[in-house]
């Protein structure tokens, strides 16, 4: 199961409306290579990992990511907050605004709605976390994207913090990979 | 920054928890002694400065072009002890992340363990007086705590 903690992994407090980056940013939470993806793909490959090892850094990273959810759908949030509706269709956000409102609803920076085909279960860890790898290293390329798109450090600060905990994922589920490369028997040739 | 306090929760300078540690390990910090470790060549940045870049582990930090981690710094009572959570839970979850594929690593369960004990302690001190974060705390008599302080979108002020 799970329990929600009433606070957010990183602080956000975003002053100034900027409904043009709050576009950028939706990608980050309903994207193909966002936090829910990241979220969904960890937390149903978790079963078949071999090993405690596989299925204690899949539940632990995909339950992190369901935090980094919460503060891209913030960030969102407040930099939309308060805007008019002209401003809404300035930013592109009209097509957005018809079906949500201000609601929060993933999709990506084109309006496109989150589809569970952006993520893979094989059953075979080495396949899986191979994916896991570079989905990290998308996600770190989005971020640095988003990072040259802004310069409001209220958005930046959450932006760095995000980006480099990709770069730790990464690094986590590369020892996994290499641990099961060299420990496990292989049903097939590599 | 005119209200900030010093009394050892100062930031971003000195850190307490390192105090703690220093206090109630002496020459036994963890933190410090790792490297001869099978932690290899890997070093440890203490829980204010890995929390601020998102990254504990010093070998695997990588800054992206000239950005440097915003400098966190708590304006008021609620932030700081808000931040006092915030830096000790990330600091035992780096090390979880790390112990779940390093399982036999004695020194990080120890300084894990040393961890989550400060974090209990940075949890009890800010529900006390702001509200609980853990869904199972329990609630004051005269209203449902739960659901009366902000939600944490809306804690803009912190």
């Amino acid at each position: 199961m799970w329990a929600y903690e009433k606070r957010l992994q990183y602080p956000v407090s975003i002053q100034k409306k900027d409904l043009r980056v709050a576009r950028y940013l939706i990608t980050q939470y309903g994207g193909s290579n966002g936090e829910m993806a990241a979220a969904l793909r960890y937390l149903n490959q978790r079963y078949t990992m071999p090993d405690n090892r596989g299925k204690a850094l899949l539940t632990d990273i995909g339950t992190e990511e369901l935090a980094h959810i919460e503060i891209i759908c913030t960030m969102i949030y407040q930099l939309m907050k308060g805007a008019t509706i002209d401003e809404i269709k300035a930013a592109g956000l009209d097509t957005h605004y018809a079906e949500h409102d201000s609601a929060l609803y993933p999709t990506d920076s084109n309006g496109v709605p989150f589809t569970v085909t952006y993520f893979a279960t094989t059953g075979d860890p080495l396949a899986d976390l191979s994916e896991d790898m570079a989905a990290e290293q998308k996600a770190r390329a989005v971020y640095e994207n988003l990072l040259d798109l802004t310069d409001d450090q209220d958005v930046i600060g959450p932006l760095l913090w995000l980006r480099q905990r990709e770069v730790v994922h990464f690094n986590r589920f590369k020892e996994l990979y290499e641990y099961y490369r060299d420990n496990l028997p292989q049903p097939r040739d590599e | 920054m005119n209200n900030m306090r010093f009394d050892g929760y100062g930031y971003p300078d000195m850190n307490v928890f390192d105090q703690v540690f220093l206090q109630s390990n002496n020459n036994m910090n963890p933190a410090i002694n790792m490297n001869n470790q099978n932690m290899g060549n890997q070093n440890l940045a203490q829980p204010y400065e890995g929390y601020i870049r998102g990254n504990l582990f010093n070998n695997l930090y990588q800054q992206y072009k000239n950005y440097q981690p915003a400098r966190l710094i708590p304006n008021n009572e609620q932030a700081e002890l808000l931040l006092n959570v915030d830096q000790i839970t990330f600091a035992a979850h780096e090390l979880k992340l790390y112990l779940d594929i390093h399982p036999d690593d004695k020194n990080i369960i120890r300084l894990y363990n040393n961890y989550q004990k400060m974090a209990n302690d940075a949890i009890n001190a800010y529900e006390k007086k702001y509200g609980p974060l853990l869904a199972h705390t329990p609630s004051k008599e005269d209203m449902f705590s739960w659901e009366a302080y902000a939600w944490p979108w809306e804690r803009e002020e912190l």
